[in-house]
């Protein structure tokens, strides 16, 4: 009785259009497609030129005793597949092996850095979301008004300006002539934290907003010139009313964008964490690339790809919530 | 008090010139009067100058008199907005895209009632109800509903606060035939029942006469007749009307040679002196093409310097008797028990369809949207796979010899960075052709062989359509599938299209099959006609027997929809 209750129940959670059952479908799908990256990112040490072990031992002296330790600790004489489940157990578990340059664990090298380039990451993203999403709905209401054409000529600069030269000339003005905010350095937490990120987040956001005004724009002139528009006018909806019409239809698309441009944003902060100095992610990653640090090659290239599959889905989901269309399908 | 409405001198200006020239029209309460002109005349950006949705860059002067309100229109979209959808509502011609895709239905009809109606769940029963819906409408959204159903929608929605005038630009254009006839009704009911005005603005002839109390014809931007009922067509004076009315294809026989007016329509800003029609006239002279004719008469008006009279013979037009079905003849391909589903849940495409097509024959295929009739076409060409059945050609020549299409809309079938001359040469090459006959081709479709040069955009949609037909037949297919090649056309270019397309089968002899959803001009193609339903051929026979005698249900339906023939 109570179990043909529950097996009821769990029916209709996971029937078709049922957005349980959307969201445990597309999980699945983005852990299958992690499992596949993360056999790829694994399969890097075994694509790199030379034997495996002396790549692992870096810098330090090679000596007989030294490879037999490595290829122990790292399995390096059991077949590949049997590496790679070893290998992906650790990983699981949050053990991504030691760096080759530093005397420690990837992980407590990631873990200080990881936060500073979510936190930047975070800024620049609610900064870009801020000013270009209501500038490109304002500039599309009022198309070919001085408004418009201004903030229009303005993204071309935005997105034409390399991000480091941006990023130099913020600096110069703000932090060495007008001596507002720090040039170096990522604080010492907190408010000074956010307060040392000022800079590099309005750098990084630049060239974002740029793109996604346009976007925005774009979107919502496509939906001005629906029908559904002029009809909404010639039955004498309020202004208020066609707006709201025009946004819920115009946000499909921009939240796609948005989704894309965070996802971007994580993966894409290296040129401004060397330019302002930040210890984040992206400026280890450049060093660990120079110096063939492996183990945190992999591991920064597996988080990233991580957060990229967990931004797709959130935008996914949204689709699901925003757009009926979605919900009726379920997914194809 | 309800007088009705007045629109007087309307001009309408875009930034290439006049749109609509001094443009009067008076609707009475509860009267149905019908504009009808062909894509260009202006009938639909006077339908948004009167509600005051013109586009930007386009402008209006006149006035607009509702009962003892005047508007002047020069004052901008603004002044009209206290009168938009309370007094006058548009109805538009597109169910797909005149309603938010991602708002509930009730919603949307209800957007303009006060809060309190918004939350009624009587009034939103009321309305649908009104609109012969079910309330359950209320909450879907309008990808659940078929087209009919969202046109209704649309109708609960304009109608929300309660206009006294109701325009309608095409509102059962984009419906097939059967929803049409439904529509029309509902309109006519609803119309009466709230005794509001109704105009009609629409290119179907069929549809303004058997509606309207009053019909006025726009060619070219300006009223060139007017008049009561089906009045205007029977005894049409303006030759213009004469020859929209005689190119209409009728349903009750064929013709050998439909009457076309030569040439397309022009741009109303192109037009300088004279009559806009002359260019085109058979009964022009020097004075028609020097003075531009006013508007002139009492009950109906027209504008023009040598009217049709009524004691004047009209031409009488050559009936030719419908072409036998040439069952001597070699099937070309048969077709045998064709079935295919696009996805496991939908209902079939095609259901078990057989047909045949013999050499040199020209067939016909006709059905609504959702027939099946485009997927058979695609299977037959190659450019659809099917789950089982076979096709079988009794020829034996490269796909390219076999069978060639013709699609509906010849704008987006050309390549618009390609000229005509490199389109018809790729097509030809295709063939094993050479390129040396564009210009013998070009001639075959009625176009001068300096279109080799020019490109698409260049172009009307005739004259693109007549080069699809060029480029179909450059490989010397011995199948021709035209898939609604005439739909998108004006009447009078259609006949035009029509009369070709019999030429070509007369002087090539290759086989056709013609796929439509309309009866009439199937009926001036083919000799033999399958009819679709639901992927499947519910009736096939000989064109006159399925027309004289159907015996299917459905078959019976599809001609009863047939409006004003």
């Amino acid at each position: 009785m109570d179990s043909a209750h529950s097996h009821r129940r769990l029916t209709q959670l996971l029937s078709r259009g049922s957005l349980t059952r959307f969201i445990i479908v597309r999980l699945a799908a983005t852990g299958l497609l992690l499992v596949v990256l993360s056999f790829v990112v694994f399969a890097l040490l075994h694509l790199t030129p030379g034997d495996p072990a002396r790549n692992l031992v870096g810098v330090r002296n090679v000596t007989p005793e030294l490879l037999q330790s490595i290829r122990d600790k790292y399995h390096l004489n059991d077949p590949f597949l049997t590496q790679y489940l070893h290998w992906l157990g650790n990983v699981v578990q949050g053990d991504f092996g030691e760096s080759i340059r530093n005397n420690t664990t990837v992980t407590t090298l990631l873990s200080d850095r990881v936060l500073l380039t979510l936190q930047l990451a975070a800024f620049s993203f609610t900064l870009t979301v801020l000013f270009a999403v209501p500038l490109g709905i304002a500039a599309a209401w009022r198309s070919g008004s001085v408004l418009d054409r201004s903030v229009s000529a303005a993204s071309i600069v935005g997105v034409g300006a390399p991000t480091y030269a941006v990023g130099l000339l913020l600096l110069y003005v703000f932090g060495l002539w007008l001596d507002i905010f720090p040039v170096y350095g990522s604080g010492d937490g907190g408010f000074d934290r956010w307060w040392h990120l000022v800079l590099p987040a309005i750098t990084l956001a630049s060239g974002l907003a740029a793109m996604v005004f346009k976007l925005t724009r774009t979107a919502v002139v496509a939906e001005l010139n629906q029908d559904y528009v002029a009809f909404a006018q010639s039955r004498g909806l309020s202004h208020r009313q066609i707006r709201s019409l025009v946004l819920r239809n115009a946000m499909i698309p921009v939240a796609t964008s948005l989704g894309l441009v965070f996802a971007f944003l994580f993966g894409g902060t290296i040129l401004v964490e060397v330019t302002f100095a930040l210890q984040g992610i992206g400026s280890l990653l450049a060093g660990s690339v120079t110096f063939k640090d492996l183990p945190v090659v992999q591991a920064i290239t597996l988080l990233t790809a991580t957060v990229i599959a967990l931004t797709a889905l959130a935008v996914d989901i949204l689709y699901y919530v925003v757009d009926p269309r979605v919900r009726k399908r379920g997914m194809k | 008090m309800n007088r009705g409405l007045t629109l007087s001198n309307l001009v309408v200006t875009g930034p290439a010139g006049l749109i609509v020239t001094r443009m009067d029209l008076h609707v009475e309460p509860g009267q149905t009067v019908a504009l009808v002109g062909e894509s260009g005349s202006g009938k639909s950006m006077t339908a948004k100058a009167m509600t005051g949705l013109l586009p930007r860059g386009v402008s209006a002067t006149g006035n607009l008199q509702l009962d003892d309100t005047v508007i002047d229109l020069s004052e901008g979209p603004t002044a009209l907005s206290h009168l938009r959808g309370k007094r006058i509502s548009l109805l538009l011609q597109n169910p797909f895209t005149s309603l938010s895709p991602v708002h509930r239905c009730g919603e949307q009809i209800t957007a303009t009632l006060s809060p309190d109606l918004r939350r009624s769940k009587d009034e939103i029963r009321r309305r649908l109800d009104e609109v012969d819906l079910p309330e359950r409408v209320a909450r879907q959204f309008p990808f659940e509903l078929s087209g009919g159903m969202r046109q209704r929608v649309a109708l609960a929605a304009s109608l929300a606060s309660n206009p006294q005038i109701l325009i309608g630009d095409e509102p059962t254009t984009a419906l097939d035939v059967t929803t049409q006839r439904e529509m029309l009704n509902l309109l006519e009911r609803i119309q009466q029942e709230r005794n509001m005005s109704l105009l009609l603005i629409t290119h179907d002839l069929g549809v303004a006469r058997e509606r309207a109390d009053k019909i006025l014809v726009m060619y070219a931007g300006r009223l060139v007749e007017s008049g009561h009922g089906s009045d205007v067509f029977t005894h049409a004076q303006h030759p213009y009307t004469a020859g929209l009315r005689d190119s209409d294809p009728p349903l009750e026989h064929r013709l050998i040679e439909l009457p076309a007016i030569a040439g397309s329509v022009p741009h109303p800003w192109e037009v300088a002196i004279g009559c806009v029609f002359a260019p085109r006239c058979n009964r022009a002279d020097d004075h028609c093409r020097s003075d531009a004719p006013e508007l002139v008469g009492t009950a109906s008006q027209v504008a023009c310097w040598k009217p049709i009279t009524q004691i004047e013979e009209q031409p009488t037009l050559q009936i030719a008797h419908d072409v036998a079905p040439q069952n001597s003849k070699d099937p070309l391909v048969v077709l045998t028990g064709l079935s295919q589903r696009f996805t496991p849940t939908a209902p079939l495409a095609l259901d078990d369809v057989s047909l045949e097509i013999r050499a040199g024959e020209a067939v016909g295929i006709v059905g609504e949207s959702g027939s099946g009739k485009t997927t058979l076409a695609r299977c037959l060409i190659g450019l659809q796979s099917f789950d089982s059945g076979t096709i079988s050609w009794s020829i034996d020549v490269p796909m390219a010899q076999r069978a060639q299409i013709v699609f509906q809309d010849p704008t987006s079938a050309l390549n618009p960075a390609m000229t005509i001359g490199a389109t018809l040469a790729e097509a030809l090459r295709a063939g094993q052709r050479d390129k040396s006959e564009v210009e013998s081709l070009l001639h075959l479709v009625g176009l001068p062989s300096e279109y080799a040069n020019r490109r698409p955009s260049g172009l009307s949609g005739g004259e693109q359509q007549r080069v699809a037909i060029a480029r179909a037949i450059a490989p010397r297919p011995r199948l021709l599938i035209c898939d609604e090649p005439v739909s998108s056309l004006d009447v009078s270019v259609q006949a035009q299209i029509l009369n070709l397309m019999n030429s070509l089968l007369r002087d090539l002899g290759i086989a056709l099959l013609f796929i439509t959803h309309d009866l009439a001009v199937v009926r001036q193609v083919a000799s033999r006609v399958y009819v679709m339903n639901n992927g499947k051929v519910v009736e096939s026979g000989a064109m006159e027997e399925v027309l004289l005698s159907p015996q299917h249900e459905y078959t019976r339906q599809l001609f009863a929809s047939v409006a004003g023939k």
